[in-house]
Parts: C-alpha cells; sequence; structure tokens
C-alpha cells in the first residue's frame, strides 16, 4: 500500500542544466530532545537560514529560513523572542524591527515564499541566479533551542559569556557553515566549511572562531554541499 | 457435540437479528479543528462515508471527500465505527478512518490520513441520526514554495504533519 501511494507523489522540484542545489545532510543530532512538560520531550528539528551574500560579504538574499523564526511562531518561549538562534544571519539581513531587535516579528514576518516548515531529515533547495553573478557565498547558520551542555548551562546568567537565553535559549550558540562559490571556473561541486559559531546571547552578529565548548552543536549537519547541476 | 450446536445457535441468532439492522447507511461530516503543529493551519473538513452495518453495534466502510489545508486534498479512507452501546436516542461511539489525502494542484503531494475520534449520534427522525464527534486528525502533505527577487530563484518542499484536534458535525442516513 505504501509502495503505492508513494507512486502517487510527484518530483516536485524539477533540476534542469546549470541549476544549483544546496543540499543539507542530517547529522546525528539533528532531531533534539525539546522539553515540553513534566519530563516529556518532542524531537525538535534545528533553526536553519540559509543566505547568498557577494564575495566582499555583504548580505544578498535569504533563500531559506525556519519557519518558527521567521514568523516567530515559537512554542513556549514563555516571551523570549529568541534573538539568540540565528544572530549571524539576523545582522547580516540588517533589518532592524521596531522593538530594536534584528528579528522578524509576527507582524512583520519573513516573505512566505523563502519560510518553510525545518525537515526533519535532510532537504535541499534549488536555487537560480537571476542575475549575472557567478561567484557568490552561501552561508548556513544552523541551531537547536534548550541544545545546553556544560560550557553552555540553562543556568547561566545575563551577561555571562556563556548566557544563552536562559531555560528556553539556545544553549549552544548557533554554527555557521559557508562555501565560496563561483559558477565561471566549471566545478560542479563545492563543500560548504565550518567557519564558527555565533553569539552566545545573541547580542551580535560577529563569527566566533573558537569552538572549543561546542559539543553536540557539531553533529547536528553532516555535510552540505553546492551542486551544480 | 454440545460446542458445535450452541454455535450454531449463536450464528442463527446473529443472523435473524441481523436481518432487522439496515445493512448501508451514508454519513456526511463538516468539522475543522484546532491544529497543534508549526506551522499551524485551520482545517476546513468535508466528507461522505458509506457504511456497512454488521450489526447494530459494529459498521464499516470508505469515504472520501475534501480537507482544505494549504492545499486542497482529496482524501480516500477506510472507515470502522463502533457504538459503545445498543443504539437509543443518544448513542455513544467511536471510530477511526485511515487512508490517504490526495493533492489536487500539481505542486503538492498528499500524504497519510488518520482520524480516531469518539462521539454521539442523536435520533432526529426514523431513518436519520445527528452525529457530533471529536477527534484527531493527522493528516500529512508536502507543498512546493519559491521566491524570486533580482538577484536570485529559490525553490523547497515544504513537509508539513498537521496535527489537529478536530470537531465534526454530520448526518447519518
Amino acid at each position: 500500500m505504501t509502495i503505492g501511494f508513494t507512486s502517487c507523489e510527484k518530483d516536485l522540484i524539477e533540476y534542469r542544466q546549470g541549476d544549483i542545489k544546496v543540499c543539507v545532510e542530517q547529522g546525528q543530532e539533528w532531531l533534539h530532545d525539546f522539553p515540553v512538560f513534566l519530563g516529556i520531550t518532542k524531537k525538535n528539528p534545528p533553526q536553519i537560514a540559509i543566505w547568498l551574500e557577494d564575495m566582499q560579504g555583504n548580505y544578498l538574499s535569504t533563500v531559506y529560513v525556519s519557519h518558527k523564526i521567521a514568523t516567530q511562531d515559537w512554542q513556549m518561549a514563555k516571551g523570549n523572542r529568541r534573538k539568540e538562534a540565528l544572530p549571524h544571519w539576523c545582522h547580516s539581513r540588517g533589518i532592524m524591527y521596531g522593538d530594536g531587535l534584528y528579528l522578524p516579528t509576527k507582524d512583520e514576518p519573513i516573505v512566505d515564499g523563502i519560510s518553510g516548515a525545518t525537515p526533519r531529515k535532510s532537504f535541499d533547495v534549488k536555487l537560480k541566479t537571476i542575475s549575472d553573478l557567478k561567484q557568490f557565498i552561501v552561508k548556513i547558520e544552523v541551531n537547536h533551542s534548550t541544545d545546553f551542555n556544560d560550557c553552555y548551562p540553562k543556568n547561566a546568567k545575563e551577561g555571562d559569556a556563556n548566557y544563552s537565553g536562559g531555560k528556553e535559549g539556545s544553549g549552544q550558540p548557533a554554527i555557521i557553515y559557508m562555501a565560496e562559490v563561483d559558477l565561471s571556473k566549471g566545478e560542479t561541486t563545492f563543500e560548504a566549511t565550518l567557519t564558527g559559531h555565533s553569539s552566545p546571547d545573541g547580542s551580535d552578529g560577529e563569527i566566533h572562531t573558537d569552538m572549543s565548548g561546542l559539543t553536540t552543536a557539531l553533529e547536528i549537519v553532516e555535510r552540505i554541499t553546492i551542486n551544480i547541476q | 457435540m454440545k460446542n458445535i450446536i450452541l454455535a450454531i445457535l449463536i450464528l442463527y441468532g446473529s443472523i435473524v437479528h441481523a436481518q432487522e439492522v439496515r445493512r448501508i447507511s451514508l454519513t456526511t461530516f463538516i468539522g475543522t479543528g484546532f491544529d497543534m503543529s508549526k506551522p499551524s493551519y485551520t482545517p476546513f473538513i468535508g466528507q461522505i462515508i458509506g457504511n456497512y452495518n454488521f450489526n447494530e453495534r459494529f459498521s464499516v466502510g470508505v469515504g472520501t471527500g475534501v480537507s482544505l489545508y494549504e492545499k486542497p486534498l482529496i482524501p480516500v479512507f477506510a472507515d470502522a465505527k463502533v457504538n459503545v452501546c445498543k443504539p437509543r436516542k443518544f448513542t455513544p461511539f467511536i471510530k477511526c478512518c485511515a487512508g490517504y489525502g490526495f493533492a489536487v494542484s500539481d505542486d503538492a503531494n498528499g500524504g497519510i490520513y488518520i482520524n480516531p475520534a469518539i462521539g454521539i449520534s442523536c435520533v432526529v427522525q426514523k431513518r436519520m441520526k445527528l452525529l457530533v464527534q471529536m477527534g484527531y486528525d493527522m493528516q500529512k502533505l508536502e507543498r512546493l514554495k519559491r521566491s524570486e527577487n533580482d538577484i536570485v530563484s529559490a525553490e523547497f518542499v515544504e513537509k508539513l504533519n498537521h496535527n489537529i484536534i478536530s470537531l465534526k458535525i454530520g448526518f447519518e442516513f
């Protein structure tokens, strides 16, 4: 019966020659136990943003961002806007909202076409450059909420270097991958490399290259590749 | 030997009793619900189910209809219903539907549909009952999302898994 149903499913994305396929492969920690209540947890996928920058690091365009941060549709965040979720993406966009944060709001969410429920496993995004953009950077920022460890504990106090938003915060900070893509070289595969992590409390958009203290956060993603079809 | 005679008597009794039961019934429902998933969506659900009544307590059937989520779906499902007690003016029941919601549009795929529910039926006319039921509707689907600006166009598939606390009202004929 499953085979019958599956045969009714179409390939919704059709790749043609020259299209760009960003493949995000899930790691062992892709799904993370998120506390619901009374010790009950549910497996949550991470928050993710994928965007393009020019070779000078200037923000160009977001191509995918997960639903919760895009629409501020957090569950059980208790009013925390979660600026620590994907701070490098937020600050790269550079759009400040009414409350002084660089986070979209419920009233001014990210455009529906680029936001979606985070997949529960590996996924891909199809890109096609419209302008004569041949060289660009693809950046990916990934983060789990409540991903605490010894270096980024739940009980860290606001103002501490390892404070990540409190009990409903991030725990380990968001991590950033990037790939420099040059369409004029004839190469067909570009692998994104781990560049660093974001500000733990989301107060700025800097990239921190000291990865000591990060544990499970490094296993959210197995591999990210950019393939030219 | 005693057992065989007893079995024959029970079978005969149930056949005689079943002859009093209307074999085929038709049920229609409309409903909506509260989506516990993120992203959430308030659906509209319209269904029609043809049931075969084995006896006055148990029936199975097949159904279809329309489910309006982010994309319209045509569900096709099997249905089983058990009346908790012998039919009265008000009769509580338990039912479960399971099947598949087929996507209508080209930029979407349907998915598994499951709906366990409890409810109560009320005789309003000799051959018509009003049904009210509350349950859990699980409907999977996926849709293509697109964006384009003057720099880049992007496409990805959004997989949705709606978990709905649903309320439906209908009639059984």
